[in-house]
């Protein structure tokens, strides 16, 4: 796994190409030092479930920005950066745009969230999945998100009606 | 992006997911059951085997067409759910809602 930022600049393309890109860690991930598929307990590096739980963690992510980003008239630019922690796998995440207050909005979405909604889960399932979370404004401009994904995780958002 | 229904009985089509159920085309999955509901159909058996995403807006519209069918009695089950799809049906609970099956062909026997 590599921590070599990578960087996008069209966002009609940025989902396709952030799944690409993780498909490729996750294929790289889960081989051993002689590029085979171990399985079990074998895996060398984070497990398959984590890092499909950082993807779609990035995923939903990248969903928020090409929906509802404001980048103020400038061409986007996203940078994301993967590495291994000791408790489990960071993702950073930066962007140009005007950012927003995430701490606020997932405050709001928890307090009004209704049985089996149609929108506003994406930032729940983000949250959900993550162990660690921050966002805020660069010095040098932009916003950075960062999430730690973390094995062994009882992660769940509560969707379901009381009554099943 | 587009969805295929096959007929699995009366009142009921298979949809083949396909690579993705997410941000991109959950509108146009969910205008696609809309039509076949509005046609007679009430129950669905969603394919998941090759989805690599199913994300919050996907499951969404998966939702909306759950609220459609249920009270006429219709179902909206799983078949063939591949990981990544089985990492936010745990993450959701939504097992609890969503009968999954292993293939379609269990589904469609379950349905009759």
């Amino acid at each position: 796994m590599e921590s070599t930022p990578h960087r996008f600049c069209d966002l009609s393309t940025l989902a396709p190409d952030v799944h690409a890109l993780f498909d490729a860690w996750i294929d790289e991930a889960t081989r051993d030092d002689e590029g085979r598929y171990p399985s079990g307990d074998a895996l060398p590096g984070p497990d398959a479930l984590t890092l499909l739980r950082l993807k779609l963690a990035v995923h939903e992510w990248v969903a928020n920005l090409v929906q509802h980003a404001r980048f103020d008239g400038r061409p986007p630019l996203v940078t994301i950066r993967l590495d291994l922690v000791a408790d489990g796998v960071l993702c950073e995440v930066e962007d140009n745009s005007d950012g927003f207050d995430l701490v606020a909005i997932l405050h709001e979405r928890q307090e009004h969230l209704e049985p089996m909604p149609e929108r506003g889960m994406g930032l729940l399932f983000l949250q959900a999945c993550t162990a660690r979370l921050s966002y805020g404004p660069l010095s040098a401009g932009g916003h950075r998100l960062t999430i730690v994904v973390a094995p062994e995780q009882d992660a769940f958002v509560d969707l379901m009606p009381e009554s099943v | 992006m587009s969805f295929t229904a096959e007929p699995a009985g009366t009142g009921a089509v298979v949809i083949r997911i396909g690579k993705t159920l997410d941000f991109r085309n959950a509108a146009d999955f969910k205008q696609h059951c809309q039509t076949l509901v509005d046609q007679g159909v009430h129950s669905f058996i969603l394919d998941f085997t090759d989805t690599g995403i199913l994300d919050s807006t996907g499951l969404g519209a998966i939702f909306s067409v759950y609220r459609q069918v249920s009270p006429l009695a219709g179902q909206v089950v799983f078949a063939s759910v591949s990981r990544p799809v089985q990492v936010v049906v745990q993450l959701t609970r939504t097992y609890k809602v969503f009968r999954q099956f292993a293939t379609v062909s269990e589904a469609q026997q379950a349905l009759v």
